[in-house]
């Protein structure tokens, strides 16, 4: 099937109204409700305590916004590095079945081939990682 | 090569990147107590990978090119290669002596030195403006890395951090100029940009084009401590592991000028040879004078070597600056020049690693690097400071080492192209003058005063071995340079497109 | 009436090519298109599937437990969530103080608009579908994760302790398995060859046993199963409902909210739950296809359309409730457990089926010969 580098507009148009959409949808409910509450909400009650965070009752004694275990972050960037990989893999994939003619004579075992070197190199730092206990979350 | 069939090219890469994951598997599973081991594949690695670059890649070859021209394979990319390869052996017999001092990540230090060692293979054969840029981001990104590798020691963790922030710095500049250029000629390959400046038939080519040539010579700039991008190279080369800034003063250099020679052999032509001349020689000026004279007030050695690596770098640039001005234009001058600078950059490795290895070993035992504790060496022990002397020596460019017949091709290069490279001859020679004075200065302090310290320093057996053979290496390029000479000429030829 | 409108405003999307000179009406159809569409998802899909699935995921619990659950308002409590919904419109929306506000009201409208716009490219027959993207499979992950975006502006904006830790705890896991989640829901593009969710669907007609589930088998079953698992982590249902767990965290990232803004997340929670059921439904269950041989949806108008449209919707459903029947089945791990499972086990075994497929694609699919 021949497909045009541009996609025609009738693709992707929808698709932005869609996500507008559903912003907006989101945007009016929170508005109707704000005016709900307001025109239904007979006196608004005033407390020091109503509208801090909620902690069990106790009283605030710090920031939330402290310093998190460095793990979180390297899972982080363990993210970025191999959903890289997985990005890489979508187009792969896509023309990978029609490999044989695409690649004139180097055919589907040569691109099997390459796959394995693409994941080897994936899976020597998946190894790694694995090795050097980044996932042993319970060592501490 | 037939069992790499059309990958030839790649072959030297591919086994480097191998290795340096084979060593990475070696690390992960190596006990904590035999972590010699590392090390000792690191080295097989480096070993196999010098012999395949001298012995298993021929030099006179077929050009071949791979990946749409991405990748070239010539006479100068299998000399760049030799060089590489021998800079990456003596870079990982440094990096043994000296990993007893890693705190931990032995196995990451010599992955990411065969990781950069990957990166100036591919440096050397690249063909198009991308792989450009990603082959030397793998040699800049492995050596932010390997700067700041004792991060317990906030030297070590500065040098990372200048690396880093003015190595992007320069990587956006090349990037910038890449921008330039594929909008001048619409092709990112240097055959792409050859043919555009061959069909201007010597009308002077666009501004953008000029804008592109000189952002990307700016990036580039950085990697070899051209003068305007040259503040990192002191700190860094003090700051860094011994052996890494060994590897980095070689490395860098080399994969920086490898690129230069690229471009400039990509654009020299009719057109832009009056600007591309004095262009190179203004800045072979600042950087000589720079270097040398910035380094006589210096106390800490490698700092010092790090002030000397500039004016190194001036040198090299006067092999740029050979590429004549209009009447004189002479591709053989040119091409002499190239090959000069290819000599060069060989004998400058191995100088470059006879004195690092010097200060590792000196390092390691005093746990200094100031000049001052360096006072009556020769009575410690007679062979570092004899051995320290023969590469200072070289590195000043004395007959008969192999500095010295690298300065004469460059001088002889530059004198090549006429009356035009008069001022640059004398700059030259008074900058050998200078040289020679402050690496003197530290000879003086090994042979004439006395030691704080008398306490003999003690060489084993395979690291005295790996000195005579650096010192023999040294001696014997200087006296019999015939065949390098020649393999760096027929490379240099052949990238300039003059029949051997 | 809702045919008519589903066969005027989204039918058709193969058909059309853009002549030279018809910009003009090709931009008209696609906004009446994409407005039809919106609407009628908004209204006629998402609103009483989200509503539907919070009343079957009460019953459920209900018998689960062995007691009754919601069934006063309405046939079988069927209006309990709409009556649930009218009483939170009244409630007042409370922003904590020091709370950053534009982050603390922009969160639920991003986190519904993620799973609300992942719609758009789930097929409901062959002829009913959205929009009939090349990249469909690939804007589902891309805009479903912008769900972990708003999760995680919910928490921080909040300035509360749980809310936070329950947000990194988000954070880490949400962005853990969508590399799993990715690499499965590879597997079923690389044996198809494309990555259109419509056109991987039409490939599944005719009988059950021509479904994604068994193709490169076991290559595409083991990836269901893990699409699945992951997405369950991705959605933070239990067992992975660690990050909103209610006895140690209050309630994780949506602790400070309340009122319409907490429905908001509420709603997107089982919108996404059962948009990514339909897309698994869709990959692996022949989405739109009947799996009888010999009633083939695809020849019988619009009839066949809505027929379509039922199997998706049963399917998806079916998901849906086998991730709450797990709910209280399995108990919570831990945020070791949850990022060992995925690291070491997920990960390694998606590339697996991955690795399987290329060499059925590439090797054993050529030696059965035709399509296996």
């Amino acid at each position: 099937m021949p497909e045009s580098p541009v996609p025609p507009p009738d693709v992707y148009v929808p698709l932005l109204l869609v996500v507008l959409i559903a912003g907006g949808l989101a945007a009016v409910l929170l508005s109707v409700s704000t005016v709900v509450t307001k025109l239904t909400m007979r006196r608004r009650l005033r407390s020091p305590t109503r509208n801090t965070p909620y902690e069990c009752g106790l009283p605030i004694l710090t920031d939330a916004r402290t310093r998190f275990s460095v793990k979180f972050y390297i899972v982080a960037m363990l993210f970025i590095l191999f959903d890289i990989e997985v990005v890489f893999l979508y187009p792969w994939a896509v023309i990978y079945g029609r490999g044989d003619s695409a690649r004139g004579g180097l055919g589907l075992g040569f691109l099997f081939l390459e796959l394995l070197v693409f994941l080897g190199i994936l899976f020597l730092g998946w190894l790694y990682v694995v090795r050097k206990g980044v996932l042993e979350w319970q060592a501490e | 090569m037939d069992i790499a069939g059309p990958f030839a090219p790649v072959l030297l890469e591919t086994l480097s990147a191998c290795g340096a994951g084979a060593v990475l598997l070696v690390d992960l599973f190596t006990p904590e107590a035999r972590k010699s081991r590392v090390g000792a594949a690191s080295l097989a690695v480096t070993a196999i990978l010098f012999l395949a670059a001298w012995f298993g890649m021929e030099a006179g070859g077929e050009t071949a090119t791979l990946f749409g021209g991405s990748l070239v394979l010539d006479g100068m990319a299998v000399f760049l290669k030799r060089t590489f390869a021998t800079a990456g052996l003596l870079a990982v017999l440094a990096a043994i002596r000296y990993e007893d001092r890693l705190p931990r990540g032995r196995g990451e230090f010599h992955f990411l030195l065969l990781s950069a060692l990957t990166g100036m293979f591919l440096v050397s054969s690249v063909g198009d403006l991308m792989s450009m840029f990603v082959s030397l981001e793998l040699v800049t990104l492995s050596f932010f890395i390997l700067a700041a590798f004792r991060r317990e020691r906030p030297e070590s963790v500065e040098a990372g951090l200048k690396l880093l922030v003015l190595g992007s710095l320069a990587a956006a500049f090349v990037l910038f100029g890449t921008a330039f250029l594929y909008g001048a000629t619409g092709d990112l390959t240097f055959a792409g940009l050859r043919d555009h400046l061959a069909s201007l038939r010597g009308a002077p080519p666009s501004r953008d084009l000029l804008l592109g040539l000189l952002f990307v010579l700016l990036g580039l700039g950085f990697k070899i401590g051209m003068v305007p991008m040259q503040v990192w190279v002191p700190d860094v080369y003090q700051g860094a592991p011994a052996p890494v800034t060994a590897f980095l003063a070689v490395g860098s250099k080399a994969a920086g000028f490898a690129l230069v020679l690229r471009l400039v052999t990509t654009v020299a032509g009719p057109g832009t040879k009056d600007s591309l001349q004095l262009l190179f020689t203004a800045l072979a000026f600042a950087t000589l004078f720079y270097g040398n004279l910035a380094a006589i007030p210096q106390t800490n050695v490698k700092r010092l070597l790090g002030y000397s690596s500039i004016g190194h770098c001036g040198y090299l640039l006067m092999g740029l600056a050979a590429l004549g001005p209009a009447s004189y234009y002479d591709e053989s001058a040119a091409a002499s020049g190239a090959a000069a600078i290819l000599f060069y950059l060989l004998a400058y490795a191995l100088t470059t690693f006879g004195a690092f290895l010097v200060v590792i070993l000196f390092s390691a035992a005093t746990g200094s690097d100031e000049m001052d504790d360096y006072a009556g060496l020769s009575r410690r022990s007679p062979l570092l400071a004899a051995s320290l002397t023969v590469a200072l020596l070289s590195l000043a460019g004395v007959p008969p080492l192999a500095g010295f017949f690298g300065k004469f091709m460059l001088m002889r290069s530059v004198a090549l192209t006429g009356p035009a490279g008069f001022g640059l001859l004398v700059a030259g020679a008074v900058n050998v003058v200078i040289g020679l004075y402050y690496y003197l200065c530290l000879v003086k302090r090994m042979y004439v005063h006395p030691p704080k310290d008398a306490s003999p320093l003690p060489v084993t057996g395979p690291t005295a071995a790996l000195l005579y053979a650096l010192t023999a290496a040294l001696l014997i390029l200087g006296i019999f340079p015939g065949a390098f000479v020649t393999l760096a000429s027929d490379a240099a030829r052949a990238a300039f497109g003059v029949g051997g | 009436m809702i045919p008519l409108l589903l066969a005027a405003g989204i039918g058709g999307v193969e058909g059309d090519a853009p002549g030279p000179g018809v910009l003009e009406t090709i931009w008209g159809i696609s906004v009446v298109r994409g407005l039809a569409w919106s609407l009628v998802a908004a209204l006629l899909v998402i609103t009483p599937m989200a509503l539907f699935a919070i009343w079957l995921e009460r019953r459920l619990s209900g018998k689960m437990q062995a007691r009754i659950g919601p069934n006063r308002v309405g046939p079988e409590g069927l209006l309990q969530t709409l009556a649930d919904g009218v009483k939170l419109l009244g409630k007042e929306s409370l922003v904590p103080t020091q709370a950053d506000r534009p982050l603390f009201h922009a969160a639920p409208a991003v986190v519904f608009m993620s799973a609300f716009a992942m719609y758009a490219v789930l097929p409901w027959g062959p002829d009913w579908a959205p929009t009939s993207l090349a990249v469909g499979l690939l804007f589902v992950l891309a805009i479903g994760s912008l769900e972990a975006i708003g999760v995680i502006m919910a928490g921080w904006a909040s300035n509360n302790k749980w809310a936070l830790l329950g947000t990194m705890r988000v954070a880490a896991q949400v962005v853990a398995y969508e590399i799993p989640l990715g690499i499965s829901a590879l597997v079923p593009v690389l044996t198809a060859g494309t990555m259109n969710v419509q056109e991987i669907t039409a490939m599944q007609g005719g009988g059950a046993w021509n479904w994604g589930l068994w193709w490169a088998f076991p290559a595409n079953l083991v990836a269901f199963v893990l699409f699945f698992w992951a997405a369950l982590a991705n959605l933070k249902r239990a067992p992975f409902d660690l990050p909103e767990a209610e006895s140690e965290l209050v309630a994780g990232f949506h602790t400070e909210y309340s009122g319409m803004s907490f429905s908001i997340f509420f709603l997107a929670e089982y919108a996404a739950m059962f948009v990514l059921s339909g897309v698994a439904s869709c990959l692996w269950l022949g989405g739109w296809n009947t799996g009888i041989p010999g009633v083939d949806v695809a020849g019988m108008g619009v009839w066949g359309n809505l027929l379509g449209a039922a199997m998706v919707a049963g399917k998806a459903m079916l998901l849906v409730a086998v991730m709450m029947w797990l709910r209280w089945t399995l108990p919570r791990l831990r945020v070791d457990q949850v990022m060992r499972l995925c690291w070491k086990f997920f990960l390694p075994i998606s590339l697996a089926c991955l690795v399987w497929a290329a060499a059925w694609v590439s090797v054993v699919k050529p030696m059965l010969g035709g399509n296996g």
